[in-house]
């Protein structure tokens, strides 16, 4: 059992046991699989249970209290776990944002191959064997709007190419 | 991130602040702060999250004054429960008293006779 598929078993042992304590429900929230999901507004929204541990935020007092003595509804209890995933979802994006191109060169492999080694400032080496002119342009490009590539971008119009 | 994402953080952020853990909490002023700076170099999006961060602001204090306005209630209640017992516990400490001192009253004059 891998640790996403742990987090997933205790968050879905949790928040049944917090579903089925508040009176206040809402049939428009269910749980489905691995997503907490929500039918409003002719929108349906989810959450991934598998990516934070929702029993931390029993840490919170008023959270705990406030869940015993049934004054949060379904809705309630959505939308605060909507932000700490939200709030998680934000952090890794900067982290993402914060990672730069350190190092990109052309270089060759044993087989006398021209490919591209870029290391970025956490430390990661990519190995690029395909299109190798159109990446190394992508880069001059990247490089004339920013002097240090941001590693997230890069990928992201890798990926278009 | 995407820019209605932020706004509910943000809306949500104020609503159930006291629910959040101590990161999120941090996450949220984060957004609030950015959003304010970019609101001041003309962005339009920045400016709604603003707005929808002195809406939320303005829902929590009217909510707030309310609970304090219901809580000074209860406890006037209670101060006039208090009273109002007092009062009672008073009554009869005077209607004991005041049978105490017929009863002694009639002893004495039983015995001066």
């Amino acid at each position: 059992m891998n640790e996403n598929s742990m987090i997933l078993q205790d968050n879905l042992f949790y928040l049944n046991a917090w579903f089925s304590r508040l009176s206040n429900k809402n049939p428009d929230i269910k749980i489905f699989e691995n997503k907490l999901l929500w039918n409003h507004d002719q929108i349906t929204e989810q959450i991934s249970l598998n990516e934070f541990y929702l029993p931390s935020l029993l840490y919170n007092q008023s959270f705990q209290m406030d869940l015993q003595r049934d004054e949060l509804t379904w809705e309630d209890l959505f939308r605060i776990i909507r932000i700490h995933q939200y709030a998680i979802d934000y952090q890794k994006e900067k982290q993402l944002s914060q990672i730069f191109i350190t190092s990109f060169e052309t270089k060759r492999d044993e087989n006398h191959q021209d490919i591209i080694l870029i290391t970025n400032s956490i430390g990661k080496q990519f190995v690029i064997r395909n299109q190798i002119l159109k990446v190394q342009s992508l880069y001059e490009q990247l490089q004339k709007q920013n002097k240090y590539v941001n590693f997230d971008l890069f990928q992201k119009e890798l990926e278009k190419i | 991130m995407e820019y209605q994402k932020l706004k509910t953080m943000v809306e949500d952020g104020v609503k159930y602040e006291t629910y959040l853990t101590p990161e999120t909490r941090e996450v949220v002023s984060e957004i609030a702060l950015q959003a304010t700076l970019s609101m001041e170099n003309g962005n339009k999006e920045a400016q709604d999250i603003v707005n929808t961060l002195r809406e939320a602001e303005l829902e929590r204090e009217a909510l707030v004054k309310k609970e304090e306005m219901e809580y000074r209630k209860i406890l006037r209640r209670e101060e006039n429960e208090e009273r109002r017992a007092g009062y009672i516990h008073a009554s009869i400490l005077l209607y004991f008293i005041f049978i105490f001192g017929i009863l002694i009253a009639t002893t004495l004059l039983i015995f001066k006779n």
